[in-house]
């Protein structure tokens, strides 16, 4: 939220520093040719913030310089003008931008007397605050100011707290080798009052706006004087409810022994408007101390405010600047608030089924059906697919065009897997063959390297005794394990496998390592076991034996304990590594085997390429598709992938193609605004809110499906139908406790072997 | 200065008293933004549900208390009050009066616009105040920019005009005029002359709807959608003709007041009315709604102005002395009242009630036919047979406007954008109800707990023992017989057991069943021979 402040503080003290603050939202600085020609050095500023209900506290605090030859740093200028921003910062978080106190401290008698002198250090606090000064918390209680700053051998401190009822300030000075001497004052609210002399604004200054406060140039050469503003956002009528002065603190006239000049400017608020007050206090002062008592307080009776507001306060200055934005969260003025949501929730469901485009294209080259596909980790644009013919292929996904050709295999390839570093691509295949790549450096001109298909030669070519079905390599290390017959672990740089391990007759079919633990590896194999390999060890750590077949496996890579099975029964079942005799949740959706898994690197979602011609997405946790994607042109999938920046999913299919889909079917894409991006969050936040009525369940749920899925699932449900109602009759009329249901997490699963 | 920290420290284990007030007050104003109390999660058995039902729970809570705060300090103005001092009474303050004090921006706003001619005018202000439009009875249309007084249009139509009123913005208006009803765009262009409805006695726009509501002069009450021009409604009141006619802001239900001291309030969707009430014995003479929709006032030509609570329909105050042609809630909820010239604004300062503030007579003979609050400003607009006047009432407008809700400087970009996004947001007809905050909640299952046989038999038991053991009175002489009193014990033992009618019901019932042959006693004689015989 932007409030448009402008408070101009233009102090002119005597005929040698004119000091000029412009303090502005839209933009700030300091009139440069007055700093330039008088050379102030503006060495500390310093923002000190109260939270009490009525007040910031600003300090500021400036050392003339008098060298006139040296050159206003630009530093300063930078630093004063950050600290004017944070200013407003906490301006606008903190405050109703109506209260403002803020206190000017000058020190020239110190710099006059004991030479070039400024504020050697400040005490902790200050410096805190002036690190800490885009923190929000005020590292003081509110309504305290702790300021202290030491000169040689003078301690100066000033410590001021607001509350309603008083003001106490405190002086410290070590200027006495006896200590600190601790000055309390207690000023009563209606003390610290105002006192209307020049009215600096609009009719009396000449048509300014009135928020911009300037100080009369002879303010300073009369020694003391007191200045009311008016701030009621009108020009023409400033009419101070209470006219007062009394001494503001014991504070001001301490340092006025010291010989030091503080301008206090103090934003007021009395009852009727909002009155600035400019207390300027000059080392003279001395001998008005008793001026000061003597103003008293007059009142007027009638108590009126009305809402007025100036056209040039609502409105932008220049047709440059943004339009004011003002906002009142009252609920009284949104009536009937909770239908129009329940409207915006609606059109928010509509809108995203209407930009649901989730195709995006589709990678052609390959002459066979696409077999696998693997994800280079180190380049995000980067894919290999590799195919039926041994054809292997790297894929620019930007533009959806071969980069590199890898002539491959002699039959088939069934595994392809990249090293964590994104060097090295291993493939193997039906020829017996593990075949070792180097993957060629992606460069900064990416048409270079998409219009040219260079072709590569393998770095290396291991052979083995068995066809092999897959790949997969270790994380962060430089060992892969393939799997066939058994499951054998190689290292890159042997020709013979490091490690193997048998297991009955069956031979395996998907190996898969862990991305938390780099020695543990899943792996399936052809008599239905799922298990679980630690490499250190010569044997299977823990093995799960299904009803059927599992396909593929993949690891959560935020929950690396978890991984999820694609199964030939067309459901996914997600399992917790340590505790295998029921899965933690059965995916339910496709209505043919699930060929490939892969999770999103978010680990809440992951992708499924089914033999049913379909592409599903899962949530992680949860027992159905959010997403189903198909074309009348995909064949059977038998390899997907998410991208690693989970925005895409490839899919290869039977039909050699490779097809590339947004996870998110109606997210844009591109670059979006920021204003385009909240509208996004609100649409989907309304939608979550409301996603459990009927109307926007209905829509928000509903996918078309290729008539076999469709013919499909209407027959599978009828199929379950009848053998739970059947199961369930059984049940009724045998004896209590003989038949016993078992649930669907268990139901796939025969048992656990250690 | 480790003297000094430890007194820093020491300064902040203490917490101010004035801290403490800023707690109860944000607290307070926390309430506001919550709408209402949270769900009661204990009941709820999913540990899933609950958790995140809790998690959003905590987040209404934040955002509560990030909007107080904001309302604490960020808002940019606050609101305008009157204030006196010893025995000054706020309605004692002249126009005058404060036109002194007041600064010159504000002093603007107090005005009389004479014209005599065509009178007397009706008035509306557009949702954010800045645009007026009156039309005079004699048929003077006039739309005018508040903010700097400016004429935008006025158009002379030379028929009657009975009612006026804005469309979503000020470039469409609407004016009820002797035959038909016409829509105008801002430059007097007729867009629609509106023939299906009749002749209109009042208009109202409902605003998040874009419905056209009018009560016409043989009663019928229509909704028409101005944004397709269907007729959405056309509902026969059967109360005869009514000239009083408001629109709640809360829910859209609109009220028709009726000459026998009925008040109605309508839905769209439905041909009966959804609350009928007996407000006064004689004619009623205006309604008026408070913005929060809770509050409603009528006023009767027996010289009562009552005010209504919606919850309960339930009486809160009557204000005795005076009816009132035309009445008023200001956005803070201060009710004006115009009676013949006498302009009196009611307000509830204390909580108990309302009671006068302010008042304004304007000059003798002038007729007041219409009075409403500008929005968003501290001023009321006075409709009068000899043209309109404005007066300050200070306090009756909310000092800060939403620039996405209503916005007094609105560009014409920005209207351009809030026109399609309330288009988008409209809401169709049926979310017209009389507690709106019941769309996208769960409606309670109908299945109501029943109680048991057993329960309802114990409590029967309960009632008969209660009824036997009551004591009875000793009577005079003759009505003291001991038979009389036993005839008396059984009747309310008797009394007793109909409270429970349900459970003799069913069981005559299933005797029913059973028996067969009472069932043929209880035909009429002409299909008695068709009963079976056994």
């Amino acid at each position: 939220m932007q409030t448009y402040t402008k408070v101009f503080l233009c102090g002119t003290w005597g005929q040698y520093y004119p000091v000029t603050f412009c303090i502005s939202s839209t933009y700030f600085r300091f009139k440069r040719h007055v700093f330039s020609s008088q050379c102030l050095f503006p060495s500390r500023g310093e923002i000190v913030s109260s939270w009490t209900n009525s007040l910031v506290v600003i300090y500021w605090f400036i050392a003339p310089v008098w060298d006139l030859d040296q050159i206003f740093d630009e530093s300063s200028f930078s630093l004063i003008g950050e600290s004017i921003t944070s200013l407003i910062v906490e301006y606008h978080l903190r405050t109703n931008r109506t209260w403002m106190f803020c206190v000017v401290g000058v020190f020239p008698w110190l710099v006059r007397h004991d030479s070039l002198l400024s504020p050697i250090s400040s005490s902790k606090e200050s410096l805190v605050l002036w690190n800490k000064r885009r923190n929000l918390k005020p590292p003081w209680l509110w309504g305290l100011i702790w300021t202290s700053y030491s000169f040689k051998n003078l301690i100066w401190t000033i410590v001021s707290s607001l509350r309603q009822g008083d003001w106490v300030t405190s002086l410290l000075d070590n200027r006495r080798k006896d200590g600190l001497v601790m000055r309390r004052h207690v000023v009563e609210d209606d003390e610290i009052a105002t006192k209307h002399v020049i009215s600096c604004s609009g009719s009396v200054w000449n048509g300014q706006r009135c928020n911009r406060w300037i100080v009369p140039p002879d303010l300073l050469s009369d020694e003391w004087c007191w200045i009311t503003m008016d701030d009621s956002q009108t020009q023409d009528h400033i009419r101070p409810r209470t006219t007062t002065i009394e001494n503001v603190s014991e504070s001001v006239y301490s340092a006025i022994e010291l010989g030091s000049i503080v301008l206090l400017f103090l934003y007021h608020h009395v009852q009727l408007k909002n009155v600035f007050v400019v207390c300027f206090y000059s080392a003279h002062l001395k001998q008005h101390k008793s001026k000061l008592h003597h103003l008293s307080k007059t009142s007027q009776s009638l108590g009126i405010k009305t809402i007025s507001r100036s056209v040039d306060e609502f409105t932008r200055e220049r047709s440059q600047d943004l339009q004011r934005v003002f906002h009142n969260f009252d609920p009284s003025l949104r009536p009937m608030e909770k239908a129009v949501e329940y409207q915006r929730a609606l059109t928010a469901a509509k809108l995203e089924k209407i930009f649901a485009r989730p195709f995006v294209g589709a990678m052609d080259g390959h002459r066979d059906g696409i077999s696998c596909m693997a994800k280079n980790p180190n380049y995000l644009k980067g894919i290999f697919s590799a195919s039926m013919d041994g054809d292997i292929r790297l894929w620019d996904i930007a533009t959806r065009r071969t980069v590199c050709q890898f002539p491959g295999h002699q039959g088939a390839v069934r595994g392809l897997t990249v090293s964590t570093d994104g060097n090295v691509l291993v493939s193997c295949g039906t020829d017996c063959n593990v075949r070792l790549w180097s993957v060629p450096r992606p460069s900064l001109e990416d048409s270079d390297l998409s219009s040219e298909k260079s072709t590569e030669v393998p770095s290396a070519v291991y052979t083995c005794k068995n066809a092999l079905l897959a790949v997969d390599h270790q994380f962060e290390g430089d060992l892969f394990a393939t799997a066939g017959a058994q499951l054998d672990i190689w290292n890159h740089n042997r020709s013979q496998p490091v490690q193997s391990f048998t297991s009955g007759s069956h031979s395996v079919i998907s190996v898969r390592f862990n991305p938390g633990e780099p020695d543990i590896l899943a792996t399936s194999s052809g008599d239905n076991h799922i298990s679980i390999y630690d490499i250190r060890m010569s044997s299977a750590a823990r093995k799960i034996l299904m009803r059927t077949k599992t396909n593929s496996i993949a690891w959560n890579p935020m929950e690396p304990m978890n991984f999820t099975a694609a199964n030939e029964d067309g459901n996914c079942y997600s399992f917790d590594g340590r505790k295998n005799e029921e899965a933690k949740c059965v995916h339910k959706d496709h209505v043919s085997a699930v060929m490939d898994i892969d999770f999103s690197p978010t680990g809440r979602e992951f992708v499924t390429g089914s033999y049913d011609r379909s592409v599903r997405i899962f949530p992680y946790n949860g027992g159905h598709s959010r997403e189903i994607y198909h074309t009348k042109r995909m064949q059977r999938v038998f390899c997907v992938k998410y991208s690693s920046d989970a925005t895409y999913v490839i899919s290869g299919s039977d039909d050699t193609n490779l097809r590339l889909w947004k996870a998110k079917a109606s997210e844009q894409l591109g670059v979006i605004l920021p204003r385009e991006q909240k509208k996004h969050e609100y649409n989907e936040a309304v939608k979550n809110r409301y996603k459990h009525l009927p109307e926007i369940k209905r829509i928000v749920r509903h996918r078309h499906l290729p008539k076999p899925i469709y013919k499909a699932k209407a027959e599978s449900r009828a199929m379950n139908d009848a053998k739970r109602r059947k199961d369930e009759r059984r049940k009724a009329h045998s004896a209590p406790g003989t038949v016993v249901t078992e649930s669907h997490r268990t139901r796939r699963i025969i048992k656990e072997v250690e | 200065m480790e003297v000094a920290l430890e007194d820093n420290n020491l300064m902040e284990k203490v917490l101010p008293p004035d801290e403490q007030e800023i707690d109860v007050e944000l607290e307070a104003k926390e309430k506001k933004y919550l709408r209402g109390e949270g769900a009661n999660l204990e009941s709820l058995k999913d540990k899933k549900l609950k958790t995140q039902l809790a998690s959003r729970e905590k987040l209404y809570g934040k955002s509560a208390k990030a909007a107080a705060k904001i309302e604490k300090w960020l808002l940019p103005a606050s609101a305008g009050y009157l204030e006196t001092e010893g025995l000054e009474k706020t309605w004692r303050i002249k126009q005058t009066d404060i036109a002194k004090e007041v600064d010159l921006l504000s002093s603007r706003n107090q005005y009389d616009i004479v014209l005599p001619d065509f009178g007397p005018y009706k008035l509306d202000f557009t949702a954010s105040g800045r645009h007026m439009l009156a039309g005079g009875r004699k048929g003077h249309l006039a739309l005018v920019d508040m903010m700097n007084m400016n004429l935008i249009k006025e158009i002379h139509v030379r028929e009657t005009v009975r009612d006026v009123a804005f469309l979503h913005n000020d470039q469409f208006f609407a004016a009820a005029q002797k035959k038909y009803s016409y829509i105008y765009a801002r430059d007097g262009t007729e867009l629609h002359c509106l023939k299906e409805r009749g002749p209109v006695a009042r208009l109202r726009f409902l605003k998040n709807h874009f419905l056209l509501a009018s009560v016409n002069k043989i009663g019928q009450l229509h909704y028409q959608d101005v944004t397709y021009g269907d007729m959405v409604a056309s509902i026969r009141t059967g109360k005869g003709r009514t000239d009083v006619m408001e629109v709640n802001p809360y829910n859209g239900v609109v009220a028709l007041g009726h000459s026998g001291g009925t008040v109605t309030m309508w839905k769209p969707t439905s041909q009966a009315p959804l609350v009928q009430m007996q407000c006064h014995p004689g004619p009623v003479s205006a309604v008026a709604f408070h913005p929060n929709g809770h509050l409603m006032a009528t006023s009767g030509k027996e010289r009562k102005v009552k005010i209504w609570d919606l919850r309960k329909f339930e009486e809160v105050q009557t204000i005795h002395g005076f009816h009132a042609k035309t009445l008023s809630f200001s956005q803070k909820g201060l009710l004006a009242a115009g009676t013949g010239s006498f302009v009196q604004v009611l307000g509830d300062s204390s909580g108990g009630g309302h009671s006068r503030y302010m008042s304004h007579p304007m000059v003798k003979g002038y007729q007041v036919e219409k009075v409403m609050f500008r929005p968003y400003e501290d001023v009321l607009g006075i409709g009068h047979s000899m043209g309109w006047s404005s007066v300050l009432i200070p306090g009756s407008g909310e000092p800060n406007f939403d620039s996405w809700v209503a916005n007094p400087f609105e560009t014409s970009k920005q209207r351009r954008e809030k026109e399609v996004h309330l288009l988008l947001d409209k809401l169709p007809p049926e979310t017209i109800m009389l507690d709106p905050s019941k769309i996208g909640a769960m409606r309670p299952s109908r299945r109501k707990e029943k109680p048991t046989r057993g329960e309802i038999e114990a409590e029967k038991e309960v009632a008969i023992e209660a009824a036997k053991s009551v004591e009875m009175k000793k009577k005079t002489k003759g009505r003291n017989k001991p038979s009389k009193r036993t005839k008396k014990k059984k009747e309310l033992v008797e009394n007793a057991k109909k409270t429970f009618p349900e459970l003799e019901e069913k069981n005559i019932a299933g005797k029913k069943r059973r028996i067969g042959e009472d069932a043929a006693a209880e035909l009429p004689t002409s299909l008695k021979r068709f009963a079976r015989k056994n």
